[in-house]
């Protein structure tokens, strides 16, 4: 079963999404802030990582690299609603995020029908690359 | 108009113009003292109103001094439209929530696929309650512009010199009246002590 690595502080949205990624074949696991995240990223190997950007006062797309570095082949959906207190912020951070060539952009609210396009895409890579969760396992034990 | 004519024009005898020119003297007088009086009252009346209308633009331009640093422009009717969004969000939401849950409950138990149904219709109602999300941050929106308004109101109170809270003891009767006063729900705050539900059925 592929593995998703959830960053999303609002536990009632780290529950809605874990659902609708558990409903698409996926097992995930939800990381409450960076710190979590990477401790898991450092336990586990993962197919896929599905990041908010506003944790908190922190940009998530400041530390792409780190998490890049942590999950070299992981593709990587950014998700985002944005901040009601600045309208643009929303925007600018989905463009950041296709600068930042990542694989997937989720404008909040998604729905089930655009997870379960991400988890087939993401099959889709990992039909032809090695399994992420043995590979990125091996590389951090290495 | 000299004695002798006045005497010679009216027929006046000396007593009568002596008495008449006194007269005259003290009228003059008076119309001084009149004119003087009048004069001050006049003075004193426009005084004051220059000075109420003075205070007034003072005050204006008070109150137009404080909406810069406090109330963001817009903040208001903003706020009415955060609020118009939640309620409608809301309600959208209850809404798939409670037509999925009456999907489930169509259902018949010998359809074929049956769990996948269920699972269709449960994951709208998780698609809906991701409402929560933006609805969240328009509260604490809203409840950003009630804390600036109300260091605001704060401000115009001080400086118009308003006074404070009144902080004069309650009456027993008062006491009593408050303490059966019904608040609605309870919120997620500070617990109801067991001393105050116990004096309740005092």
């Amino acid at each position: 079963m592929r593995r998703v690595l959830i960053l999303e502080d609002s536990p009632t949205q780290a529950t809605i999404i874990s659902k609708m990624f558990q409903r698409a074949g996926f097992d995930p696991v939800c990381a409450r802030d960076k710190s979590a995240a990477l401790a898991a990223l450092a336990a586990q190997g993962f197919d896929l990582l599905v990041l908010d950007v506003f944790i908190e006062n922190s940009n998530t797309l400041d530390d792409l690299e780190v998490y890049r570095e942590l999950a070299a082949d992981a593709p990587i959906a950014v998700m985002t609603a944005g901040r009601i207190d600045n309208p643009e912020a929303g925007a600018d951070a989905l463009n950041k995020a296709r600068r930042a060539r990542v694989s997937f952009l989720l404008p909040k609210p998604f729905f089930f029908v655009d997870v379960k396009q991400v988890c087939e895409d993401v099959e889709a890579h990992w039909s032809h690359a090695a399994p992420a969760s043995s590979s990125a396992a091996q590389r951090i034990a290495g | 108009m000299s004695h002798a004519s006045l005497r010679d024009a009216f027929g006046l005898s000396e007593a009568d113009i002596s008495n008449l020119m006194g007269l005259m003297r003290q009228s003059e007088t008076l119309v001084g003292l009149m004119d003087d009086f009048f004069g001050k009252l006049d003075t004193r009346r426009s005084q004051e109103l220059l000075n109420i209308a003075a205070a007034i633009a003072e005050a204006k331009t008070e109150l137009r001094a404080l909406r810069p640093r406090g109330l963001p422009s817009q903040g208001l009717s903003g706020a009415n439209q955060e609020l118009d969004a939640i309620v409608r969000d809301a309600e959208d939401a209850t809404n798939a929530i409670l037509n999925s849950a009456e999907a489930i409950l169509e259902l018949d138990p010998d359809t074929d696929g049956l769990k996948d149904k269920v699972d269709d219709q449960v994951m709208r109602i998780f698609e809906a309650c991701s409402f929560q999300d933006i609805t969240g941050q328009r509260v604490s929106k809203i409840i950003t512009l009630l804390a600036k308004i109300e260091t605001c109101l704060g401000d115009m109170a001080e400086q118009l010199g308003a006074p404070g809270p009144d902080t004069t003891p309650l009456t027993p009767e008062e006491q009593r009246r408050r303490d059966l006063m019904l608040n609605g729900p309870a919120l997620n705050g500070p617990e109801v002590a067991q001393d105050a539900i116990d004096a309740l059925f005092v």
